[in-house]
């Protein structure tokens, strides 16, 4: 039998409800990630169209291409200080740059979709293989059936996409309005971003099913991996001290011989460094956590989600590691947006003032949408399990749990890492910054700032928990064998 | 202990209890109940302290229903089910969920562990949900382990345990609570013959010490033969007792 062939056998009508549920919630993940990712991308093409001369991207790297006589324009628009273009190629470079910060929370939601996609059909695959159906077939269906639920939801992600479009155009960057011809990437964007997220829901479903073996019998996760080691830990500390160290005499790079713009790659890659290494510590810091909190736990329901934690730090690390990058975001944008109002004087036509006034608007969309991802991970993922473990938790309330325990569980799952990401990411962003902008950080319109966007995070994630607990209360915990 | 049940008739998935809709089995096409067929019909079930009964029956014909009604997760639509003096009808859902957790132990066929949580944190969990503390909770639980032969498992999850080995967890946890009703449901339907008689010989020798009840639902007459009373059960009608 072909894969294609088995394919329409397992999605024959009276499914269970379960892997139904499931589908749903991989769809909208996927589906918020395609259209924020698109929105995001289609204001980097929007700066793209105002920093080249004939709103090509070609004519932005290579000025031969341009279109004739729009480069003389252009040029004429750069000799005058006050007009934004001056500073045009700098817009590019940041929206870039905040695109690129969104890849990590992108995949992480795309991939938490396809490992949803992915598992949580353990009884039906079984059976398929107890039926005679191959490892490969079976292996094959699933990544299908993942792939299948990236396309739909990229395509429904891309009307997301259009139906976001008018609220950007409200937004004001260079003191314009964005218009439709800015914010359209065009099909052929639209259409490599639907393969991508297709592909990477593929690769990230092989990926989830190689940690699990389907037999005849059911399906077993592998030998869960060691817990994470401590020499992350350490590697992560000696690179932030380095870091400090770094940003607070940059003179020490021009030392080295370094040009102006080398140095502020430098700095750039440093913090990025930081973020990536955080990344890697994630889950150790939550490990650790979770164990001194597991020896005491004040009631059960700390218990119970504690050893939750310890029995996949990856997974509860994921579940909120876009935040860190928001609150990484959130750090920087705040002090850049407090720069630009202090330096504006009043004023926001001189451009420099209107850059760095733009550059705090587009971190804190940056940090929206990071926030709005990580929410939507957590919520789907919570969600995802709550359907994992409906049969303990059944058992959990005919012997006497109430919902209320189970909810709370969940919840302490969630905000113990949350708070340990909020906490390590927001104070190696301040520690990172204090160097460059110390007297800023002190000033009440960034901590304001900062903290209203840690709020934003809680309250995003907060709304996925609820989200996830309404699911909860739509299942029926005290289903029974009616017939018996 | 005063433990009666007067059932006039019980539809399966009215009632239920907890964070529910109407159960999906009975309202399934095709049923061969119908939509509303009745799961117990005129029972009449009384239950003394520390009494050891056997349900037993045809599948469909009423005893997991049965041992629902007198565990309060389900209410019956006609009828009473009295404990101890309180009608578990009249209650709310709340107090039948604490009613549960502090009077009555549960023994499933499979899967009532948390995977996630260690053998002596499973035995610990019903008496934390109760109040007690972490401390004196995994005290009392290494006790039952100890009890159970099984202390070398402690920290050993559900996963590394053999199904002999989970089920005893299971007894010491219905049992943690020193519950006055044990209601054990096919209790060693996923296990083999010799390890089924083991697991029964210790959830009866261990209700019998804390004074337990116990109510055993099965097909296997061998398991039955650990109760004192056998109670058959037929379309919903509770027959004469077997002995």
């Amino acid at each position: 039998m072909s894969t294609f062939a088995l394919w329409r056998l397992f999605h024959r009508s009276g499914r269970s409800s379960t892997s139904g549920h499931t589908s749903v919630l991989a769809i909208i993940a996927f589906a918020a990630a395609t259209a924020i990712f698109l929105t995001v991308l289609g204001g980097v093409h929007g700066f793209i169209w105002r920093a080249s001369a004939d709103h090509t991207l070609g004519c932005l790297f290579d000025e031969t291409v341009c279109r004739p006589g729009t480069l003389a324009v252009w040029q004429h628009r750069l000799t005058n200080p006050a007009d934004p273009a001056s500073y045009a190629s700098g817009y590019v470079m940041l929206a870039g740059f905040a695109c690129a910060l969104l890849v990590v929370p992108f995949v992480a939601l795309a991939g938490s979709a396809a490992r949803l996609a992915a598992s949580r059909r353990d009884a039906r695959l079984a059976a398929l293989r107890l039926a005679g159906a191959t490892t490969g077939q079976v292996v094959r269906l699933t990544a299908l059936d993942a792939a299948g639920q990236a396309l739909v939801g990229s395509l429904i992600g891309i009307l997301g996409y259009c139906a976001l479009m008018p609220l950007i155009m409200l937004l004001r960057f260079q003191n314009q309005g964005f218009t439709f011809e800015q914010l359209w990437v065009g099909v052929p964007a639209l259409v490599a971003t639907v393969t991508g997220v297709a592909v990477l829901a593929l690769v990230s479903s092989l990926i989830t099913l190689r940690r699990v073996a389907i037999t005849p019998l059911g399906v077993m996760s592998r030998a869960a991996g060691p817990l994470p080691s401590a020499w992350r830990a350490v590697v992560f500390v000696a690179v932030m001290l380095v870091a400090v160290i770094v940003l607070k005499n940059p003179a020490m790079l021009a030392g080295f011989g370094m040009g102006e713009a080398m140095i502020y790659v430098v700095v750039i890659g440093f913090v990025l460094l930081c973020f990536a290494l955080f990344n890697l510590i994630g889950s150790w810091i939550v490990t650790a956590r979770a164990k001194s909190k597991s020896r005491h736990p004040k009631d059960a329901a700390t218990m119970i989600a504690m050893r939750r934690i310890l029995d996949n730090p990856k997974r509860a690390w994921r579940n909120v590691s876009g935040i860190a990058l928001a609150v990484f975001v959130a750090g920087i944008t705040s002090i850049c947006g407090f720069l630009g109002s202090a330096s504006a004087g009043g004023s926001l036509n001189d451009s420099a003032t209107l850059f760095l006034h733009d550059i705090g608007t587009g971190g804190l969309l940056t940090l929206v949408f990071a926030a709005v991802l990580a929410a939507v991970s957590s919520g789907v993922m919570q969600a995802g399990s709550v359907y994992d473990q409906v049969n303990e938790y059944r058992m959990l309330v005919l012997e006497g749990t109430d919902a209320k325990t189970l909810n709370r569980a969940r919840f302490v799952e969630v905000l113990t890492p949350l708070n340990i990401v909020v906490i390590v990411a927001g104070s190696c962003s301040m520690l990172l910054m204090a160097p460059l902008f110390a007297v800023s950080m002190t000033e009440p319109a960034t901590l304001l700032s900062f903290f209203g966007g840690l709020a934003l995070c809680y309250a995003l994630v907060a709304i996925g928990a609820f989200a996830s607990n309404r699911v909860a209360a739509s299942l029926n915990l005290a289903d029974y064998r009616a017939d018996d | 202990m005063d433990y009666t049940a007067a059932m006039l008739n019980t539809q399966a998935g009215r009632g239920v209890t907890g964070v529910a809709s109407p159960t999906s089995a009975v309202s399934v096409p095709n049923t061969p109940f119908g939509p509303s067929a009745l799961a117990l019909n005129h029972v009449n079930f009384a239950l003394g302290e520390g009494e050891t009964v056997a349900v037993m029956g045809p599948s469909g014909s009423g005893k997991s229903t049965l041992l629902h009604a007198l565990a309060g997760i389900i209410r019956p639509t006609a009828g009473t089910v009295m404990f101890r003096g309180v009608n578990l009808g009249t209650m709310g859902d709340a107090d039948r969920t604490r009613l549960r957790r502090s009077a009555f132990g549960f023994v499933f066929q499979s899967g009532q562990l948390l995977p996630e949580l260690p053998a002596v944190e499973n035995i610990a969990l019903p008496m934390m949900l109760g109040g007690v503390p972490y401390r004196d909770a995994t005290d009392a639980a290494m006790l039952w382990l100890e009890r159970m032969g099984l202390k070398a498992l402690a920290t050993h999850r559900p996963g590394e345990m053999s199904g002999g080995q989970m089920q005893r967890i299971a007894i010491a946890r219905a049992l943690a609570v020193r519950p006055a009703v044990v209601f054990a449901d096919e209790p060693t339907g996923a296990l083999d013959q010799t390890t089924g008689r083991e697991v029964m010989g210790i959830l009866m020798a261990a209700a019998r010490d804390n004074g337990a009840a116990v109510v055993v639902v099965t097909h296997d007459p061998n398991v039955a033969a650990f109760c004192s009373r056998t109670v058959t059960m037929q379309d919903g009608r509770l027959g004469g007792d077997a002995r």
